[in-house]
């Protein structure tokens, strides 16, 4: 169960990312960069329920470093070349 | 911030980066390594306990007290019980102290049949300085102290940790446009371009994580070399002895002199079944068949992230008290003391954890790396530099040897591993491994000032080094027996995923070297056409890319 939650949770970090992201490659808009925003807070507090306040808020942190990267190196459709 | 401060502030994030960017590289990459050390790298390699080892409490009651009477009642003070392929060793291992004649009696056990296979007497320092290393141990001594002893070693690693802290502020507050950088990657720009995203990307995304592990770096490096001794002289006069006695979290009792069995299989079995995600490594028995007795088990990896004591009247066998490992410091300060070390090392929450540090930790070990790359493409291309094209070359030339050899240096002790695992006769193991390391890494800085170019240096670097890696499955399932089909039916999952990963890092190895070459082959080529076909003359900026490319 907790895998599956945390399986989620990773989903939802990285799609909220590319939306985040978004067609142009920059944070330009405003209202994508909320919602990717309210994804990642929700992953990280479904993150911190699952493994308990800290071991879940250290773990939600580094999460979104690592998708962060992730989703940064992959070129986005418009910005790509 | 007035510009003339951000270009003070940029000048200091260039010096510290480098001056300590190639140890910080080497550093992070092996500490990337050593998140898995202990137990699955020291699973693998040790044949023995890869099908898993089943613990019965009772045999382990049984065997302390066989071998205790036959012991004088001095080695009773107390005995240490470190659990086999949890930690530092393969084996089953009890030690037996006689804490007031500072001697010890060190028994190493088959884990099947329990019988000693190793007797060592002597000092406690003595007998834990004689055991048998392997990767898992040298890799993980290597990213604590580089394998320069302590207090140097120690002392060195923990400044380096000071540093990236350093670089990490002053990073935060020269790059302005942070919201934008933690999107931007380009990739099919020039060299500076893709390097100076990267390098900012890594650094802004990891932040947290990049300043984390230095501060619990800085703090596990200095911690027994200098903020013992200033703690230890500011509250208690110089003496470090009282200091850790005041803070000790597991005092010896004070015996009763009445006869009373020590109940260790109870208090194990019930450590065994406290948290099922803890790990146990040590037990402690002071004042073993005293009535007075105590018995304290650690473990790592439970929900409550830090290291945890159980503390069991052993007399009765039941549990007393969890706690800490820093607890009688008190206050917040004891919770985040308690907290460095699973910072450091993301040995809390399972496997899972320890992929995301070891990823994480690579993009620590890239963060000084692409600075100092983009440093040298600076440089390189600027018009007026401080420094000549030569001094540049050969920069980059040490940056390719120590850092090409260090990946070099970690994939051949795989190999190795197996090798002393085929001869089985070595006794000086720690030696062996030391040797294979440092030459290869040696003869890879020497590579990359010998060959006929920077790039051809690295090509043959990494493709050496991925090779190797690719050898290790089929060296394994020759030398072991382990295959991925035994391993699988076996449920062996460490040696398994182990086998299997470093086959995949090999086979990326090899094709992203070929396709770096393919790209490198392909840019000196237009720039050769376009050199031929411009009648302008080539400007010295791209005469220097071209010959330090090339």
């Amino acid at each position: 169960m907790e895998s599956v939650l945390v399986l989620i949770a990773l989903a939802m970090q990285f799609s909220g990312l590319m939306v985040l992201k978004s067609r142009h490659g920059l944070t330009a808009h405003i209202g994508k960069r909320a919602l990717g925003l309210m994804l990642l807070s929700l992953s990280f507090v479904s993150l911190s329920l699952v493994y308990g306040t800290l071991a879940g808020c250290l773990i939600g942190i580094a999460l979104i470093g690592m998708m962060g990267m992730i989703v940064s190196i992959v070129p986005a459709r418009a910005s790509a070349g | 911030m007035k510009s003339t401060d951000i270009k003070k502030l940029y000048l200091v994030h260039s010096w510290v980066g480098l001056v300590t960017g190639v140890l910080l590289f080497v550093i992070a990459l092996t500490g990337a390594m050593s998140v898995f050390g202990r137990p699955e790298i020291k699973i693998w390699a040790n044949p023995d306990i890869r099908s898993g080892i089943d613990i019965d409490t009772q045999r382990i009651e049984t065997l302390i007290e066989t071998h205790a009477s036959h012991l004088p009642a001095r080695f009773h003070e107390e005995i240490l019980v470190f659990m086999p392929g949890t930690r530092s060793y393969a084996n089953l291992r009890i030690l037996f102290e006689d804490h007031e004649n500072e001697e010890a009696v060190y028994l190493t056990f088959d884990n099947q049949t329990l019988e000693v296979i190793d007797r060592q007497d002597g000092t406690p320092r003595e007998v834990f300085a004689q055991r048998r290393t392997d990767i898992a141990d040298f890799i993980v001594d290597f990213h604590a102290d580089l394998h320069l002893g302590r207090p140097v070693g120690l002392l060195l690693t923990g400044l380096l940790g000071l540093t990236l802290m350093a670089s990490i502020v002053t990073g935060f507050i020269i790059h302005r446009q942070k919201l934008k950088q933690l999107f931007t990657f380009r990739w099919r720009r020039s060299t500076d371009i893709t390097l100076a995203d990267s390098h900012k990307l890594f650094g802004v995304w990891g932040m947290i994580f990049h300043g984390v592990i230095g501060f619990s770096g800085a703090f596990l490096g200095l911690a027994t070399v200098l903020l013992i001794p200033a703690a230890a002289f500011v509250s208690f006069g110089g003496d470090q002895d009282k200091l850790i006695e005041t803070f000790n979290t597991t005092p010896e009792p004070v015996l009763a002199q009445v006869q009373a069995p020590t109940r260790i299989a109870d208090a194990l079995e019930h450590a065994l079944s406290y948290d099922q995600d803890m790990r146990m490594e040590v037990m402690s028995i002071y004042g073993y068949n005293d009535k007075n007795a105590v018995i304290y088990v650690s473990g790592v990896g439970s929900d409550n992230v830090s290291r945890q004591i159980l503390k069991y009247a052993g007399a009765e066998g039941h549990l007393d008290d969890v706690f800490g490992q820093f607890e009688k410091v008190g206050g917040v300060t004891s919770y985040i003391l308690d907290l460095m070390f699973p910072l450091h090392f993301g040995n809390f929450g399972g496997p899972f954890v320890k992929l995301l540090w070891t990823v994480l930790g690579l993009s620590t070990a890239l963060l000084p790396l692409s600075g100092l790359m983009l440093w040298i493409e600076r440089g390189v291309k600027a018009k007026q530099s401080s420094v000549s094209l030569n001094t540049y070359t050969r920069f980059n030339r040490l940056i390719t040897g120590a850092c090409g050899g260090i990946v070099l240096a970690c994939a051949a002790l795989f190999p190795t591993q197996l090798y002393l695992i085929a001869t089985d006769t070595i006794h000086n193991t720690g030696f062996i491994i030391g040797c294979v390391f440092f030459s290869l890494w040696l003869l890879a800085i020497a590579w990359a000032f010998l060959a006929p170019s920077v790039s051809s240096a690295a090509k043959h670097i990494l493709y050496t080094a991925g090779v190797i890696l690719l050898s290790v499955l089929p060296l394994n399932t020759l030398i072991t027996g382990d295959s991925v089909l035994t391993s699988t039916v076996n449920q062996q999952w460490e040696t398994l995923i182990a086998d299997v990963t470093l086959f995949v890092l090999g086979a990326c190895m090899v094709f992203f070297t070929r396709k770096g070459v393919k790209a490198s082959q392909s840019a000196t080529q237009a720039n050769k056409t376009q050199d031929d076909t411009s009648s302008a003359p080539t400007n010295t900026a791209t005469q220097h890319v071209v010959r330090l490319g090339d």
